[in-house]
């Protein structure tokens, strides 16, 4: 573990130093070359420039007293890549697994998983974390990056400000408003990977402005092994249109979106009558999801504002092991405030209504498999600025009432120190919660038989518990940030955390059963016997040494001690390693010679998976983007080069295979139309 | 895994870094295409422009116009970078960084980072009505009684103006700026 590290890190010092060689301008002249002489333009020729994001993504991780990092529009366009997860891969200290052609796992500090519990993830303040799979289901938001306007990941509880289920980050992602989106667009793409093709047109109605846009996208199979394929592949539709428009001081926005996918994926056979002929199956996964949200903002004289915001989202999935339907109705009311030069204050409140309904296959169910569950929630939070704007003191809490956990409060506690120049100090006091959901209380799964000794097949069962606990987490941090010149910065974060009343699967004896056929059973029911302590260490930076250059790196490091009840009975929870990689870290390098080309290299480093026995891997991506006109520009892009195929999560706790994904090219198109 | 893949894919992740450095190490490093830059680059070139623009009837010709910034979101260090040694109408210019609120009255422009518009908001000294011209990039500054409030829409600056705030603190804007902005007015029913 230890030399593991050392090696990566040897390896990173290496990567570094031969980019930083390779990559600083040899001509001496260039150093000198900065942003143009603006100051020569006419204003008329100023509001023309298109300007980048880099300051506000600085701006909101340098104020912020958290582990904020902000993934800008530029990053995602940059990168060549597709979809929301691949993307994430940008911030530092984000376990992104891609799990087959069409299914990932993304994590922060660990607890990853196909439904990592303990991550929130938002779009446009909306919640897109499943209840009942207590997770994100990524296939089923087929997001269009093109009007993404950025996406924030806050590494840590964010349980305060956001609520339940923001135990270890939440993920934030900001649409672009309709007024950023006029006119048309077009984008196609196709390689090795699959195909994708957007549509989008923006225009103006009265004082509204709106975009309409759709998106297609197929998925290639992945792979079993380098040369044979799983037969995964996907493809998905999403349509949908945003509208904004403001009658001073109001401001209104709605959106709505449909996505139908048709997927196939690898399963765990359940069927006891073929699982021993065929025990892994590939199985249609099907899903069909769509939100229509409102959302009203008036803005006070004096920096006040309120906002009020309410969905509805209904989802449908069908998959090997049973058949899905959710229904969420969600309203938020939020009130922001300065008082007086010190404070400023955000309080607010929720409702959540939620409808599921699970018709489970062979051998899984879930009791009930109806159920109608409620949240409500209330939060206040407290900015007081002291000692000239030197010391900030941000006070907080969330308290909840869930309908089937009952009432929990999630408080924070957090300071920043300003009083150095260009030096950015905070820690933070947190706790947070992971309620359990409806599979936690309800779920039956069967394996399918194994033969024993005696003659009698073995049937192991996996069993909700109805009296499932919260699962709590206390959680200290502390970070560091210093800017370095004006064209580079460093951050660090470390941060400590005690878990209490993880799920465990507590195996009971073995009982012989003669109804439905003789049978030895074993019962494997969920209990909370579980502590843990997390441990970790994120470093990551930015060097822009002139307008055209930009570098960023991160490392983070990451420890689980798991600390199980001697009561419990469950085999595997002293292993526990969260299912995060103990290292990794990425370099990435962007270069925009001019106003026709970008071009950008990046390559990212996951540790190995210890429990799940899944080896680190390297990953490189490089793309190039050439732009004939202002309009029209073709993008190369290179994915996964450094290998020809390599898993990046392993089976244990799916019923889902893991595959391996593929080295991939692919050519983008895309034209603007204004 | 085999244990000689990790070498393998060691020498072939170094092939295609060099591929890439080869590719970007050839091409021509040119100077930023004045169609895109930092925001806080074109902030600073804005508030130039602002100064310009604006008129002091109480300022006396040889004095300085003092450009005063409130929170540093690096808009501060670009400014100065970028007007050192120019001068407008025979003004030559200078920036401060005011300790607090006391020092803001002898300021021509006052600039408040996005997180400081609180501290203007929260302002009892009547800044609003001294002749000086406020300007931040904080969301609803010129709806909360700023003159000048600086955004972003589709990917470009915008500016909106408060007519009635740019009045009561007694600063005369220019026509060809009111003609660029998206003008807005106090509501003083609230």
């Amino acid at each position: 573990m230890v030399p593991d590290m050392i090696r990566s890190l040897t390896t990173l010092r290496m990567v570094l130093a031969a980019s930083l060689v390779a990559f600083l301008p040899s001509n001496a002249a260039l150093a000198q070359s900065g942003p143009p002489d603006l100051m020569k333009l006419t204003i008329e020729d100023l509001m023309n420039i298109e300007v980048t994001s880099a300051s506000r993504k600085e701006q909101r991780a340098k104020d912020a007293a958290a582990a904020i990092f902000v993934i800008t529009r530029d990053d995602i366009r940059r990168s060549g890549m597709t979809t929301v997860p691949d993307v994430l891969r940008l911030a530092p200290g984000v376990d992104v697994a891609q799990i087959n052609s069409n299914k990932w796992s993304v994590s922060i500090r660990g607890f990853n998983g196909l439904f990592a519990n303990k991550l929130l993830v938002l779009v446009d303040g909306r919640s897109v974390y499943s209840h009942l799979f207590s997770g994100v289901i990524w296939d089923a938001e087929d997001l269009m990056l093109d009007d993404v306007e950025r996406i924030e990941v806050i590494r840590g509880p964010g349980a305060a400000l956001w609520g339940a289920n923001a135990v270890n980050g939440v993920i934030n992602i900001m649409t672009k408003t309709a007024a950023d989106t006029q006119g048309g667009l077009v984008r196609v793409e196709a390689g090795r990977s699959g195909e994708q093709g957007a549509v989008r047109y923006g225009g103006t109605a009265g004082a509204a402005r709106y975009r309409l846009f759709s998106q297609w996208t197929g998925r290639t199979e992945s792979l079993i092994a380098p040369g044979t394929g799983a037969n995964d592949a996907s493809r998905s539709v999403t349509g949908g249109f945003r509208a904004d428009w403001s009658t001073s001081p109001d401001g209104f926005t709605l959106d709505g979106a449909f996505t139908t996918s048709r997927a196939r994926a690898l399963w765990s056979n359940l069927n006891p009558q073929t699982a021993a002929r065929n025990p892994i199956v590939d199985e249609p996964s099907d899903a069909d999801g769509g939100h229509l949200m409102g959302r009203w903002t008036r803005t006070r004289p004096g920096g006040a504002s309120l906002q009020v915001q309410s969905f509805v989202d209904i989802a449908h999935r069908n998959e090997t092991i049973g058949d899905y339907q959710r229904g969420t109705v969600d309203v938020d009311a939020q009130y922001h405030t300065p008082l007086g030069a010190h404070h400023d204050l955000v309080a607010g409140a929720g409702f959540r209504f939620l409808r599921e309904k699970f018709n489970g296959h062979v051998g899984l169910s879930l009791t009930p498999a109806e159920d109608t569950s409620s949240l409500s929630t209330v939060f206040v939070q407290d900015e007081i600025a002291l000692f000239s704007n030197r010391l900030a003191v941000t006070l907080g809490s969330q308290a909840q009432y869930d309908s089937s956990a009952g009432a929990a409060v999630q408080p924070t506690a957090r300071v920043m120190w300003k009083g150095l120049p260009r030096q950015h100090m905070w820690a933070a006091v947190s706790r947070a919660l992971r309620t359990p959901s409806l599979q936690d209380r309800g779920i039956r799964a069967t394996l399918p038989p194994t033969p024993t000794a005696s003659g009698l097949p073995l049937f192991v069962v996996t069993q909700g518990n109805p009296a499932a606990q919260t699962e709590t987490f206390v959680d200290l941090e502390a970070g560091y940030r210093i800017d370095i010149g004006s064209s580079a910065w460093i951050g660090a974060t470390g941060f400590t955390g005690r878990y209490g009343q993880l799920q465990t699967q507590e195996i009971g004896a073995p009982i012989v059963e003669f109804v439905p056929s003789p049978r030895i059973t074993v019962t494997g029911q969920f209990g909370n016997l579980l502590a843990a302590t997390t441990r970790g260490l994120e470093v990551d930076g930015h060097w822009a040494p002139t307008s055209a250059w930009h570098f960023d790196g991160s490392y983070a490091a990451f420890r689980l001690t798991p600390d199980l009840a001697a009561a419990s009975h469950d085999p595997t929870a002293a292993f526990l390693d969260g299912n995060a990689p103990r290292a990794q870290w990425q370099v990435r390098a962007a270069f925009l010679p001019g106003t026709r080309a970008t071009l950008s290299a990046a390559v990212f480093h996951v540790g190995r998976l210890e429990q799940l026995q899944v080896d680190g891997y390297m990953r490189a991506d490089v793309s190039a983007e050439w732009r004939f006109s202002g309009r029209l520009s073709l993008m190369a892009i290179g994915q996964n080069l450094s290998d020809a195929a390599h898993a990046e999560f392993g089976i244990a706790g799916s019923l889902l295979m893991a595959t391996q994904v593929p080295r991939s090219a692919s050519l983008r198109l895309r034209w603007e139309l204004r | 895994m085999i244990p000689g893949l990790r070498r393998r894919q060691c020498r072939r992740l170094a092939g295609v870094a060099a591929l890439v450095l080869a590719m970007t190490g050839t091409a021509t490093p040119a100077r930023a295409a004045a169609g895109d830059a930092p925001d806080i680059a074109v902030k600073a070139a804005f508030l130039y422009n602002f100064a310009k623009f604006a008129e002091w009837p109480a300022l006396p010709l040889a004095a300085p116009i003092l450009v005063c910034f409130v929170g540093d979101n690096g808009i501060a260090a670009a400014f100065s970078e970028t007007v050192r040694g120019q001068n407008i109408g025979g003004h030559t210019l200078d920036v401060s960084q005011p300790r607090d609120s006391a020092g803001w009255r002898g300021c021509q422009v006052l600039f408040f980072a996005d997180r400081e518009t609180r501290q203007f908001a929260s302002d009892k000294g009547g800044i609003r009505s001294q002749p000086v011209l406020t300007v931040s990039d904080g969301k609803g500054f010129a709806l909360a009684g700023g003159v000048i409030e600086l955004f972003v829409e589709d990917g470009r600056m915008r500016f909106a103006i408060n007519l009635d705030a740019a009045e009561q603190a007694g600063v005369h804007l220019s026509s060809r700026l009111l003609g660029l902005a998206k003008v807005v007015r106090s509501r003083r029913d609230q």
